[in-house]
């Protein structure tokens, strides 16, 4: 009975101009948006690795007086991509795409995408995640609006029961009819999806790949469901549209940005010069200033080595004073921008309870924690730039305490007592070693997204509930 | 007359306008309040910017005076003594490390629009050796701007903000379809369509009615409260015009709705479908064409040209600064070697020490592009000269090294600004929201005048000291005249006017080519 019912209800759906029309549609939008997200990473990513390699041939040929100086000149870091972006850019474009490291602080990312796009092209993204997260939902009410709800206007539903086919039954064979044919859209574009993301990178996590498959059909599931649940409770095919209509356009729409505005106020983020301050204050450090620190340090290597002079010292206090306030203003601004992430975290936090409610939000976070393009990825690789820099600048300040340079001078100017690069100026660029970095496996993914994959799992389990509750008091009139 | 009153009748008997009106009301609420919390935050952080502007500016002042009125033991007046507090160098470096910030217009709270993404707030700080250099809006380079960067969430900031802008766009168009898309299909499904049509009344007039009294309903609860509120606590004329504007913009656009339900309801064969073609059209129109638009970018390649100029604008400093740095180092053996060059405490102006010149053997390769670029220098520069020149210098460089690559970059963005800006006509929706944030203050527009402002005030400063420098003169009192703090000059009115006379003619032909639409198939 339910294969009958099924395959009816699948040759209904198929039959139907609307689902033909908007099935086209969401298959063609997520097709040119997958293309062409694809081609740009591939662009993107080309640029990227064209840039990364500039940067060191940069550092390794460049001329300083010393090494601290050459530790200045600094290099630039450029953020790379994910390969799971083409499919859920997340908040990539808003993130900067490059970072300059220098010694004594620590520079926010800049050049975010974002903040060259032109003014008219800033309201919204067509992505693939964008396409399976917001137009194949009405694709599904679209579908299930009138599957209960329409057979009761028409007096079909009295009939059907009448003959005794059970309402569980009639149920599952209309799910599977309104399934199969919403899967004939789904599968390739997750194959493709999938396929392109490995095209440029073998080593694609699996773990992510099935989280994020199982979170899109969790959420088909899940709307499904809600949309047979509202069909059989709804008196007329009317209601349930717009109910379903005004479920779609509230979750989809209205709930992700109210929810951030709450969290935003619920842990709000320094302004932009509350952070300018704190960076400049982090930067400073303990007050004291380089002079002072410099005679301490003097007096401490003095009585270390038994000696009487700053001449001989095997090192350089100018250098040493140096590495040590590196230590100090590193730690200061790594406290400043994890306070910066905490907060993150916390309206993240905030948005992922509030998500309970609403379980396009949840699926919208796991799809970004899966793709490798939420916050906690980018601070991932923040902190991993930052340990870049600070290992980059005293590689270079502790060439400089070797040198033994300025021991002579208490103003650092009177030139080098030793030369500025003992070992050779190439070669103490070179020690410092090229930035590599490997984006988190995917479980460690998963453990940062545990409350969305929960919501996801309890809306599916209560989907079934709430639609055996309804079928049990299904009403033929 | 009659027919508005039994159509009010009928509309008040259904809970659906009461739910429309809390909903909007509620949203409008609730965007209008995060508006004024933005809003409020941007105008601290810039009066406290132009506070201590001002400090700084009017202690120095003071000081000058104070010189200009004591004198040495030998009767020179203390401002004519170097080095003084009072040399351009030493002014020129407290009075240009400030903060210049874009104000927030009262109207801000009508959408905060790009102030979010684009820094609102700069520090300037002159001197500044390791400083990546920030493109202007006319393809120019500034030395020694550090914006302040946003530290926002940025996954608050790919869900876009709760404001007005994002209210009136998004919706009120969905608002107005759930009290209208039910206006003809309801009554066609249940067969009084044919009962009105034997009545003595024109259906044409009979839509009208009931579409003007849920327009007029609309209007009164959700469109009108939140413009009275701000022009309540605006006051001024100029925010009276933009309200205006708003006002007519959104109005157009929310008639061109009213009038697409109409269309689509009266040609539906039921309320159910009607609202699907509703949702369609809705989804097409606000979300898909502007998200289609926004794809078009990657045609330009932005993203990628800018990593290369992140990467020659290193290039470029990684071969300027080590000449400058040597530059500097030759400059300080020749003070060594020739003393005169040097001022010294209790030296003045005339003194004929000052004004003895000397040519220069450092870095002439440097110098020699800016004597050819600003013939107000020679080779012949005392030892405060030389300083600034190098300075100088060193920007010229960079301008000139990097202009081909800024030049391309900038005609990529023209060339991708004139194509995305042809594309909004495509959307009422992208045609509002570009008009509000006009409107606001918050667009794209008035932030790169807020840059180019900024631009040529530290330029015109620079100048003044350049100048102060080559003429060996002390920064005086009368000066004063000229330091004046950065103050960003308000465009007229007309200006806006004009800039968003197309946008705005293009979205009220929206409501007036349903309209027709309507009139030639109904």
């Amino acid at each position: 009975m339910i294969r009958a019912i099924a395959w009816k209800e699948c040759k209904r759906t198929w039959r139907d101009g609307r689902f033909r029309w908007t099935a086209g549609v969401v298959l063609c939008l997520f097709f040119t948006s997958l293309l062409v997200g694809f081609h740009a990473y591939s662009r993107r990513a080309q640029a990227i690795k064209q840039q990364t390699e500039a940067q060191r041939q940069q550092w390794l040929h460049k001329r300083a007086v010393n090494a601290h100086v050459a530790a200045h000149a600094g290099t630039t870091l450029f953020r790379p991509l994910n390969s799971l972006v083409p499919l859920d850019p997340g908040v990539d474009d808003y993130l900067g795409a490059s970072v300059y490291l220098e010694p004594h602080r620590r520079n926010q990312f800049a050049h975010s995408p974002a903040g060259s796009v032109s003014l008219e092209a800033q309201s919204g993204e067509l992505t693939a995640a964008v396409t399976l997260q917001t137009f194949l939902p009405l694709l599904i009410v679209l579908l299930t609006f009138s599957a209960f709800a329409g057979e009761r206007e028409q007096g079909t539903l009295a009939h059907v029961l009448s003959v005794g086919v059970k309402p569980s039954h009639l149920l599952v064979g209309k799910a599977i009819g309104i399934t199969v044919p919403l899967l004939v859209v789904i599968v390739p574009a997750m194959v493709a999806g999938v396929a392109f993301s490995s095209i440029r990178e073998s080593g694609v996590d699996t773990a992510r790949i099935v989280m994020l498959v199982a979170g899109y059909l969790s959420y088909l599931f899940i709307l499904t469901g809600i949309g047979l649940f509202v069909s059989i409770r709804s008196k007329s095919s009317t209601r349930a549209l717009t109910f379903l209509l005004g479920f779609w356009l509230v979750t989809s729409f209205a709930a992700p940005r109210l929810a951030f505005a709450i969290a935003e106020r619920y842990a709000p983020a320094p302004t932009p010069k509350e952070f300018t301050e704190r960076l400049a204050q982090a930067g400073t450090g303990d007050g004291r200033n380089f002079g002072t620190q410099r005679a301490e340090i003097e007096r401490r290597l003095l009585a270390q080595y038994g000696v009487q002079a700053a001449t001989d010292l095997p090192l350089s206090t100018w250098g040493m004073t140096l590495y040590e306030r590196e230590v100090e203003s590193t730690k200061a601004y790594n406290n400043e921008f994890a306070r910066l992430f905490d907060c993150y975290a916390r309206q993240q936090q905030l948005v992922d309870w509030v998500s309970i409610a609403f379980p396009p939000l949840a699926l919208r976070t796991l799809s970004m924690a899966m793709a490798g393009t939420d916050v906690a990825h980018f601070r991932h690789f923040a902190e991993a730039a930052e340990e870049y820099r600070y290992a980059m600048v005293q590689r270079m300040n502790w060439v400089a305490v070797e040198s033994r340079l300025y021991n002579s001078s208490p103003t650092f100017a009177d030139g080098p007592d030793q030369p500025a690069f003992p070992q050779g100026e190439e070669l103490a660029y070179a020690s410092v070693e090229p930035f590599s970095y490997q984006t988190p496996g995917g479980w460690w993914a998963i453990s940062g997204a545990k409350v969305p994959a929960f919501t996801l799992l309890v809306w599916v389990g209560g989907t079934v509930m709430a639609v055996r509750w309804a079928l049990r008091r299904i009403e033929v009139q | 007359m009659t027919t508005l009153r039994y159509e009010w009748r009928i509309l008040r008997a259904t809970n659906v306008p009461w739910l429309v009106a809390v909903i909007g009301i509620v949203a409008s609420a609730l965007a209008i309040a995060e508006g004024l919390i933005e809003t409020r935050e941007r105008q601290r952080g810039f009066d406290e910017a132009a506070r201590e502007q001002q400090t700084v500016i009017e202690n120095l002042r003071r000081e000058v005076v104070r010189n200009e009125q004591s004198r040495d033991s030998a009767g020179i007046p203390r401002s004519r003594l170097l080095p003084g507090t009072t040399s351009p160098a030493a002014v020129q470096s407290r009075l240009t490390n400030f903060t210049a910030a874009l104000p927030p217009l009262p109207t801000a709270v009508l959408s905060q629009g790009l102030s979010g993404i684009l820094p609102q707030r700069y520090q300037h700080r002159s001197g500044e050796r390791f400083t990546p250099f920030e493109r202007t809006a006319d393809n120019r380079l500034m030395d020694g701007l550090f914006p302040e960067r946003s530290a926002d969430n940025p996954s608050g900031a790919l869900m876009g903000d709760f404001d007005l802008a994002f209210i009136a766009v998004y919706i009120y168009p969905l608002l107005i379809l759930i009290l209208t898309y039910n206006v003809v299909s309801a009554d066609r499904e249940s067969g009084t369509l044919a009962l009105i049509s034997a009545q003595p009344l024109s259906l044409k007039r009979w839509l009208a009615a009931r579409l003007l009294i849920r327009a007029t309903f609309f209007a009164l609860t959700i469109l009108f409260p939140p413009v009275m509120a701000a022009a309540v606590a605006s006051g001024s004329l100029d925010s009276l015009v933009r309200l205006a504007i708003w006002l007519a913009a959104v109005s157009a656009y929310s008639a061109f709705w009213f009038f697409l339900a109409g269309y689509v309801s009266s040609r539906a064969s039921g309320p159910a479908f009607s609202a699907t073609v509703l949702a369609c059209l809705w989804l097409a129109l606000v979300i898909v064409v502007p998200a289609a638009i926004h794809l078009s970018e990657w045609l330009f390649s932005i993203d990628e040209s800018q990593l290369a100029y992140v990467s020659l604008e290193r290039a470029a400093s990684l071969e300027i600064n080590p000449r400058v740095d040597a530059a500097g180092t030759a400059l300080r053996g020749l003070l060594r070697l020739h003393p005169s060059l040097q001022r010294k405490p209790g030296v003045h102006e005339d003194d004929p020490w000052f004004v003895e010149l000397l040519e220069l053997p450092v870095e002439s390769a440097l110098l020699t592009d800016l004597i050819e670029h600003d013939s107000r220098w020679s080779m012949k520069m005392s030892g405060e000269q030389l300083s600034r020149a190098l300075v100088e210098a060193r920007r010229i460089h960079y301008e000139k090294r990097l202009a081909s690559v800024l030049t391309a970059l900038t005609n990529l963005e023209k060339r991708r600004d004139r194509v995305i800006q042809a594309a909004q006509f495509a959307s009422p929706a992208l045609l509002l929201k570009g008009v509000i944030d006009e409107v606001a203050g918050t667009g794209i527009y008035r932030w790169k005048d807020f840059i180019g402002q900024m631009d040529n005030y530290i330029r015109e400063q620079n100048a003044f000291f350049t100048q102060k420098v080559l003429d060996r003169q002390n920064v005086y009192s009368t000066d004063f005249k000229v330091l004046a703090p950065f103050v960003y000059r308000e465009e007229p009115i007309n200006s806006l006017l004009t800039r968003i006379a197309l946008p705005f003619s293009a979205l009220v032909l929206f409501p007036a080519l349903s309209i027709h639409f309507m009139r030639a198939r109904y």
